[in-house]
């Protein structure tokens, strides 16, 4: 089986990010695949804190300040989940802000590693790091809870991602024209970001084919942690079905994880709430969407190309 | 493509299959009409209040039409009137270009830097 990487994000702070890291990685590696968790919250890193570990070297610090030769030489193994993590730095000042390159080589060397699942846990926000880490996975998984902070925070990180996806896709295949619309939304934004779509259609059918295409490339996924009634899980199907409309990209809303008081019990005694409660919903809920990323057809297959110039595309 | 409001069919509008039952397309237009109500959370921050208004109508009118036996029948024959655009069965995966890796873009700045760039790519990590 190929490499996935998979970055779980959004723009919200506490929405669930990290336990969903790390319950993804735990049943990850409970289904015997060997599984790498990276915590690339370079601001803030917590998800050692879900394993009752402290934060000790080595971590991602020894390598992005070149103390250790290769990403993989940080990693360690967590007792009792055969999975490995590489920790967050307590140096923030020094990692928080990477610059164009080492970042670049992060990335790479995130490709690199030895492993059938690679899991990044995100941080908060959508400075460009965060939104490079979660557009170079494959899928992007956005955590919200259902309130209106985060599903406000969440819209705003996916139009973040499109803008930013956009000027890259048009910075290397030189659509000077197009590139110069979207400086111009980005400074008057007086549209949504679907007007401003439907304005280059109707203004140049070429253009809208580029934005179309570069579009479809983005596949992100939505979990909503914190669900405490079925409500909340439609919100889910709701919300993605609103974001495949507006903002034109093929969301996948991979289910709702319940609302668990034992969790932050766990945490507070700086145990595992999916080593100590495997029956939980909250754990079965995440080992369903584990499944589903690994075993579903959708995840795994490589499409054809889409529809070229002329022919009718979904 | 990147389609008008207008243009969504009143499958695409409901986010149901061609072949759903009439219990399903109850409450897909419950849930539907839920989520682009004023003061949903689904739709908060996502569209203009404009988008909105005709979103509801839409969707008021795509329910009155499906629920409706003799009202589908015609609006499928329509739809589907075999010149090839609409396809009855969406297929659920997913269909895209090779993406753009972020190691592939255009690096902040050219000249002195984009040498260095290269000189430092030939090395191996």
């Amino acid at each position: 089986m190929a490499k996935k990487i998979w970055a779980v994000g959004g723009g919200k702070g506490g929405t669930g990010k990290s336990l969903i890291t790390a319950g993804l990685g735990y049943h990850l590696a409970a289904a015997g695949h060997r599984t790498i968790l990276i915590d690339a919250d370079f601001g803030a890193p917590n998800l050692h804190t879900f394993f009752g570990l402290k934060n000790e070297r080595p971590d991602i610090g020894d390598f992005i300040m070149n103390r250790a030769g290769t990403l993989a030489e940080t990693a360690i193994p967590v007792d009792g989940t055969g999975l490995k993590l590489i920790k967050g730095t307590e140096n923030v000042l020094f990692t928080a802000n990477l610059n164009h390159y080492r970042k670049l080589r992060f990335l790479r060397q995130v490709r690199h590693i030895e492993a059938d699942q690679v899991v990044l846990d995100l941080g908060t926000g959508t400075a460009f790091n965060m939104l490079d880490f979660f557009l170079s996975a494959d899928p992007g998984i956005i955590v919200i809870a259902p309130e209106p902070t985060s599903v406000e925070n969440s819209v705003l990180f996916l139009k973040s991602c499109i803008i930013r996806m956009l000027k890259l896709y048009l910075d290397h295949f030189k659509k000077a024209g197009l590139q110069a619309r979207i400086e111009s939304y980005m400074t008057n934004n007086s549209n949504t970001l679907y007007g401003f779509f439907q304005s280059v259609m109707e203004e140049d059918r070429t253009f809208g084919l580029t934005l179309y295409r570069c579009l479809k490339t983005f596949r992100p996924c939505l979990i909503v942690n914190k669900a405490r009634s079925a409500r909340d899980e439609d919100l889910g199907r709701s919300l993605a079905g609103a974001l495949r409309k507006f903002l034109v990209i093929d969301i996948q809303y991979l289910g709702a994880v319940p609302f668990d008081g034992r969790i932050e019990d766990s945490l507070r005694d700086f145990k595992l709430f999916f080593s100590e409660y495997p029956d939980a919903p909250a754990s079965e809920a995440i080992r369903r969407i584990a499944s589903r990323l690994v075993h579903s057809a959708e995840f795994t297959t490589r499409p054809a190309p889409a529809a070229g110039p002329g022919q009718t595309a979904d | 493509m990147i389609k008008k409001i207008e243009d969504w069919n009143h499958y695409e509008l409901l986010d149901i299959d061609p072949e759903a039952l009439p219990d399903d397309i109850h409450k897909a237009y419950q849930r539907t009409l839920e989520a682009y109500r004023k003061g949903s959370l689904a739709t908060y921050g996502l569209i203009s209040d404009k988008e909105r208004e005709t979103m509801l109508g839409r969707i008021k009118q795509a329910y009155e039409v499906l629920s409706s036996q003799r009202k589908r029948s015609q609006y499928d024959a329509a739809l589907f009137s075999g010149n090839g655009k609409v396809r009855k069965s969406r297929a659920r995966f997913r269909r895209t270009l090779e993406k753009v890796e972020i190691e592939d873009a255009v690096p902040p700045s050219s000249g002195f830097w984009l040498r260095l760039r290269n000189f430092f790519r030939r090395k191996k990590d």
